[in-house]
């Protein structure tokens, strides 16, 4: 095993270890049972409306203050998340959309790894919230990357760019 | 008869059911409070406490840097120094300024206003 391969083998296996931490017993069979009745009620597209509203929501209960570089921007987050036990995002930009890449969350744990198809639709809420405080046009979407099924990092990415036709 | 007298016969009426004596009888009344009312805004459908001082929700989008005002001068031959405008700071060019029009193309017209997204899920009414 080469040493790069050793660290990522590494990396994964401590985001996941805080991933399963970061939800609670007292909530855990709650949340899991009421992710399988969502699930059996509503396609995904729907429950992807709700979490993307449940994201929105949270975004305003905790504003950002207006920045003015993109490493501000990741600061200003990361605060909002850290003061609730969310885990960490990073920003990278590149030509044509900017990658945000959210790590440790409690969403996988809390709501179970079959889940993620909809469950993100919270970051999706969340992060469009805050980057339209922040001036960014409505033509910008923030939307999640498919999950890469094969297993990689236990990390939510999204895109802010524009929105497909 | 009026309604005054009716009231007062099915007054006497009921106590003489039960052996009492209507004459002691007074009619329940309390006093309004306008202490009470401020206290309890929401009783009996008082409102006007609660809707003269409506709950502010902070809104995200407002959310901006203090602007920083200078003090007034204390000494009168000293020039005050003008107070920054808002729309000055506000519009100050930014790098996240800067991405986001990068990234939304200059040319590109913004979308026309969609049904909502989150339709589903509004209330009705």
């Amino acid at each position: 095993m080469t040493i790069k391969k050793q660290f990522m083998t590494t990396t994964t296996s401590l985001l996941s270890y805080y991933e399963r931490i970061t939800c609670s017993a007292q909530w855990l069979d709650f949340n899991r049972a009421m992710a399988a009745e969502l699930s059996a009620g509503l396609p995904p597209e729907e429950n992807r409306r709700l979490f993307f509203r449940i994201g929105e929501r949270v975004a305003k209960s905790l504003p950002v203050a207006r920045c003015d570089t993109l490493a501000e921007l990741q600061a200003a987050f990361n605060a909002r998340w850290e003061a609730i036990d969310w885990g960490f995002a990073t920003l990278e930009e590149s030509a044509e959309q900017l990658t945000i890449v959210h790590a440790c969350s409690p969403m996988a744990m809390a709501f179970g790894p079959d889940t993620a198809e909809w469950t993100a639709g919270f970051f999706e809420g969340a992060y469009q919230t805050w980057f339209a405080t922040q001036g960014s046009p409505a033509e910008l979407k923030v939307r999640a990357e498919v999950q890469d099924a094969t297993g990689g990092l236990p990390t939510v990415a999204l895109k802010l760019g524009r929105a497909a036709a | 008869m009026s309604a005054n007298d009716r009231q007062q016969e099915d007054v006497a009426g009921l106590f003489r059911k039960f052996g009492g004596d209507a004459t002691r009888y007074k009619e329940f009344a309390p006093a309004e409070s306008p202490r009470a009312q401020g206290a309890w805004p929401l009783v009996n459908g008082t409102r006007a406490a609660a809707e003269a001082a409506p709950v502010s929700v902070p809104d995200p989008a407002s959310v901006a840097p203090p602007v920083p005002v200078p003090a007034a001068p204390v000494v009168a031959a000293v020039a005050p120094v003008p107070a920054p405008a808002a729309e000055t700071v506000a519009a100050a060019p930014r790098e996240l300024d800067a991405l986001f029009a990068r990234l939304a193309g200059a040319t590109q017209p913004a979308p026309a206003a969609a049904q909502g997204l989150m339709s589903h899920w509004r209330r009705s009414g």
